[in-house]
């Protein structure tokens, strides 16, 4: 299962698996985030290039409109997933 | 005593993701794997298990799922009947360096496959598309 907490000052947190029968879902719920953001990943368990292409999307978006994406908190296995396809290098995670 | 395969079907559409990892976890739980390669296994078979819903676009069979464990590694093969063919292990290496502007969209999940398997190779013989892959049970690198 997959979860989006939206919270205000612009955080939100994702916990579960962000896999492709959770993509789209996903992409709803982040639809209308805006500015600066930092996600919260400590409790995502899982991401596959479904997940990964849901959040290229949102960095796009957010940079597009002036603002900025922070990803924070990954745990190793997810975090090898950025490393493997090489956006550790482009996105912003601490 | 040889180490039994588990075969099983699944339908062909994404929702039936959840499924295919409750198989994984039930092979995993039986064979004694751990959270590391477990998790491979559950990225791989998502990975080889959409290309099929994806590109095969005109199959209307479910596919097939074989898990094996052998030696120190696991053995994947996604079979998928009456299908043109469609070779994933084909699929170019995206660009993974540059501007995210100027690297294509697709291409990561096959390219996640490479990184975690030995003997990834694809067969296609009378309408039936054959995905075969190890998974090195031991090979899990933490960064």
């Amino acid at each position: 299962m997959f979860d989006i907490r939206l919270e205000n000052d612009g955080h939100i947190a994702m916990s579960g698996r962000l896999d492709a029968s959770q993509a789209d879902r996903a992409l709803q719920a982040l639809k209308d985030v805006s500015g600066n953001v930092t996600a919260d990943c400590t409790q995502l368990d899982y991401i596959s290039s479904a997940g990964i292409t849901v959040i290229l999307e949102l960095h796009k978006r957010l940079h597009g409109g002036g603002g900025g994406l922070r990803l924070v908190g990954m745990n190793p296995r997810v975090r090898t997933v950025f490393v493997y396809t090489g956006l550790d290098k482009v996105l912003n995670i601490e | 005593m040889p180490v039994r395969a588990w075969v099983r079907r699944f339908p062909r559409e994404i929702a039936a993701l959840p499924e295919v990892f409750r198989y994984a976890r039930d092979f995993a739980a039986e064979n004694a794997i751990e959270a590391g390669p477990k998790h491979d296994l559950d990225l791989v078979l998502e990975e080889l298990f959409t290309n099929l819903v994806r590109h095969n676009v005109d199959g209307v069979h479910e596919i097939e799922v074989a898990l094996q464990a052998e030696g120190g590694s696991i053995r994947l093969t996604l079979r998928d009947f009456d299908v043109t063919p469609f070779d994933p292990t084909q699929v170019p290496t995206p660009n993974l360096n540059g501007p995210l502007e100027e690297q294509a969209a697709g291409g990561r999940g096959i390219h996640l496959v490479r990184k975690l398997t030995r003997d990834f190779h694809y067969d296609h013989r009378e309408g039936v598309s054959v995905i075969t892959a190890s998974l090195p049970l031991g090979r899990r690198r933490e960064t």
